[in-house]
């Protein structure tokens, strides 16, 4: 080979080109064979997720007033990376979110010296003072303050329908009421985007990456009417404040709808200051408690005994003269009744004529029309931690429990199965599950899922119901239990119940009661069923029935619901006969104890 | 003469690189094209970039309208809630005035247009007594 010019153009020519194909390759292997490797290494160094949080949905009365709403705080955080002077920083920043000058100082010379990218500096700051501070910080130049969005459950009416609505964690989940029941439709669904910063930490809009919408929370219309509940509520506190109770409860119910208008239990809490609540007060007892309901369980017996056919309207039952001697042990009523057909049983409360009834039905038919009104079974209300009741099978009975039964003893119900058991009566004998959410709407309004009224069964036929119905209405008179119930101008019907509260390990307390009145109004048009419950109400002796204690509380409820409501008064107003003309035949069903 | 005669003789013109004028045109071109199109790409990125600083601005000041809006409204809803209400009314700084009997004129209640087919402008009936 000559080493000529020729040679020599052809050797350097072949080295630069096995240089470059060298390089070529080098950049084939690192594009093509390593790309997921470097490309994840990239997005690891360079792309952040950025979380894009949905907004949680809001709750309404009926009538469309908010009861849960958000409000925008900010979080303060620090990133040391980007703190120029710790000391000019935490001068412009103290004051704002009232902090020590010298403490914050300290604590971001730490994360600036460390290289700490992430330091909550406060929670809860107000949306306001975090624009402010913003720019404050933007003026001096001085970076490596941030503020994170948050928001906070705000509750406009404080601690009314606190147990209905229930409250979030601090991770935004509810935890109990509706925040809890609801709180898949109410949380909506976090998006994300993928977005990559600069070296100043802004973030490069250009390399925005994958991204998906937020989607908001629906919101909650309940079937809730905050006109009745702030009644509900005032009359309740009304009767803490006058009884002093262990706790007291109120429920309103639409008894054709089974919609729940209103519902109050004391003791109660602050949402928005839950650190201050005791967590006896965030109990909602209309749900998660369970009492003997007394002598308002005498509409299952009678019911159950017309509706089978074993009683008519005209059949007489022997009440024994107030004295009934059954398996060894004596039942009494408070004045001795003779013959008495079921209206006047359930109008004097008799428990003797209801034990005879039981008696009469047998143990498997009377337990079945338990089971029918719903009792020991949940109601299935859009409330967590509801119980079922207890509603022990015959086969566990012993030989009184068929004329304990009938009077309210030896088993255990919720407040909210008496309205709905109540509302069987006032409804024509449908019994419809009660439940407190009307719809789901989106943010623009759009209804997506509205609740219907759901009737279980029919329990009784209409003629029963209204037989009963109309011994009820009595119940609510000079004849009955329970005058102190009545409202000038409307036709009230309802039942007291009275019972003495059972010890955990078996036998009843000597001066304990649960003092209850359960009825509807107007009685032949129901437009609300409303059961009042006062436990422990500390009174004089002889003065803790049902028909003195809870009884007047109903009374008022339902006169302002009337009002509120604008019911046509259907009779001539006269005043309330005087009380103390009326107690004997208030403490009819109190001798059951 | 002789002299003449021994120097070497140039039989040829001096060579002579002659510029191919429509080559270099060619180069040039492709140079400005290259040159241009760089320039013309950076300048695009860097509007992207601005624009996109703009779009992140005009996000940031949205979502600081938003949470703004959210915020007076939450604390007009507080304000005016039923509670603010009956604080006002407590303290006195509003009071109810209650309207005589003699001042409210009753209607007999108007009957649902479901009921007897008749078309309306208005039927007031309570709710809950007609759900």
């Amino acid at each position: 080979m000559r080493w000529n010019a020729h040679t020599r153009i052809t050797l350097a020519s072949a080295f630069i080109g096995l240089l470059f194909t060298g390089f070529s390759s080098r950049l084939i292997y690192i594009a093509v064979a390593k790309h997921d490797e470097y490309s994840t290494l990239a997005a690891e160094k360079n792309s952040t997720r950025q979380p894009l949080y949905a907004k949680r949905g809001l709750i309404f009365d009926r009538n469309g007033e908010v009861l849960a709403e958000n409000a925008p705080i900010r979080t303060a955080i620090a990133d040391g990376t980007h703190i120029k002077d710790a000391r000019q920083t935490a001068e412009i920043v103290a004051p704002f979110l009232e902090m020590n000058v010298g403490e914050l100082t300290a604590k971001l010379a730490a994360a600036k010296a460390d290289g700490t990218k992430y330091i909550v500096l406060r929670h809860d700051v107000p949306a306001e003072i975090g624009f402010k501070t913003a720019k404050a910080l933007e003026a001096s130049k001085q970076r490596g303050i941030y503020f994170e969005n948050d928001s906070k459950r705000v509750h406009p009416n404080g601690a009314m329908l606190c147990h209905v609505m229930g409250f979030l964690n601090h991770e935004r989940k509810g935890v109990q009421g509706i925040e809890a029941a609801m709180d898949d439709y109410l949380s909506g669904q976090d998006g994300f985007r993928y977005i990559e910063r600069d070296r100043t930490g802004q973030e490069l809009v250009v390399y925005r990456g994958q991204e998906r919408e937020p989607r908001d929370g629906l919101n909650v219309t309940l079937t809730i009417d905050m006109g009745l509940q702030s009644i509900v509520e005032d009359e309740l506190d009304a009767a803490v404040k006058e009884y002093k109770p262990k706790t007291a409860i109120a429920i309103m119910a639409n008894p054709k709808t089974g919609e729940i208008l209103a519902m109050a239990s004391r003791p109660n809490y602050e949402p928005d200051a839950l650190g201050e609540a005791q967590p006896e007060d965030m109990k909602n007892h209309a749900v998660i408690d369970m009492f003997e309901p007394g002598s308002t369980f005498k509409i299952v017996v009678a019911s159950a005994a017309l509706n089978e056919g074993l009683i008519t309207t005209e059949t007489r039952i022997n009440c024994e003269g107030g004295h009934f001697a059954y398996a060894g042990k004596i039942l009494r009523d408070h004045h001795g009744y003779g013959l008495m057909p079921v209206h006047d049983i359930l109008m004097k409360s008799s428990n003797i004529g209801s034990a005879k009834m039981g008696l009469m039905e047998g143990e498997q038919t009377f337990y079945e029309y338990i089971k029918r009104f719903g009792f020991g079974e949940r109601t299935g209300v859009e409330l967590p931690g509801e119980i079922r009741g207890l509603v022990p099978p015959p086969s566990r009975w012993d030989k009184l429990s068929i004329t304990r039964m009938p009077m309210g003893q030896a088993l255990a119900v919720t407040p909210l199965q008496t309205v709905q058991a109540m509302s069987v009566i006032a409804n024509g004998g449908k019994l419809i599950a009660p439940h407190l959410v009307k719809s789901l709407s989106d943010s623009g309004g759009k209804v997506i899922k509205e609740f219907k009224p759901s009737v279980i069964r029919e329990v009784i036929n209409s003629e029963t119901a209204s037989i009963v119905s109309n011994a009820l209405i009595d119940v609510v008179s000079t004849k009955g239990t329970a005058i102190l119930a009545s409202v000038p101008g409307f036709k009230v019907a309802g039942k007291t119940g009275t019972a003495q509260k059972a010890m955990p390990g078996g036998g009843y307390y000597e001066n304990k009661y649960v003092a209850s009145f359960c009825g509807y109004m107007p009685a032949d048009d129901p437009a609300f069923v409303c059961l009042v419950l006062v436990d422990d109400p500390q009174v004089g002796p002889e003065m803790y029935y049902g028909g003195l204690v809870a009884a007047p509380v109903f009374s008022r409820i339902a006169e302002r619901a009337a009002r509120y409501l604008d019911l046509q008064p259907v009779m001539k107003a006269e005043p309330v006969t005087q009380v103390a003309a009326n107690r004997p035949q208030d403490k009819g069903d109190a001798a059951d104890q | 003469m002789n002299a003449t005669l021994n120097r070497p003789t140039r039989t040829k013109s001096r060579a002579i690189n002659s510029l191919q004028l429509s080559r270099v045109f060619a180069v040039v071109l492709l140079a400005l094209v290259t040159g241009g199109a760089g320039l013309c790409y950076v300048s695009l990125k860097n509007t992207q970039h601005a624009l996109g600083d703009r779009v992140r601005d005009t996000e940031r000041q949205l979502k600081e309208f938003r949470a703004r809006n959210q915020d007076y409204t939450s604390r007009i809803e507080s304000l005016s809630s039923r509670m603010a209400l009956r604080r006002k009314l407590e303290s006195g700084f509003i009071a109810m005035v209650s309207v005589p009997a003699t001042a409210i004129a009753r209607l007999s209640p108007p009957s649902i247009a479901t009921e007897d087919g008749a078309t309306r402008t208005a039927s007031v009936v309570n709710p809950l007594m007609h759900p």
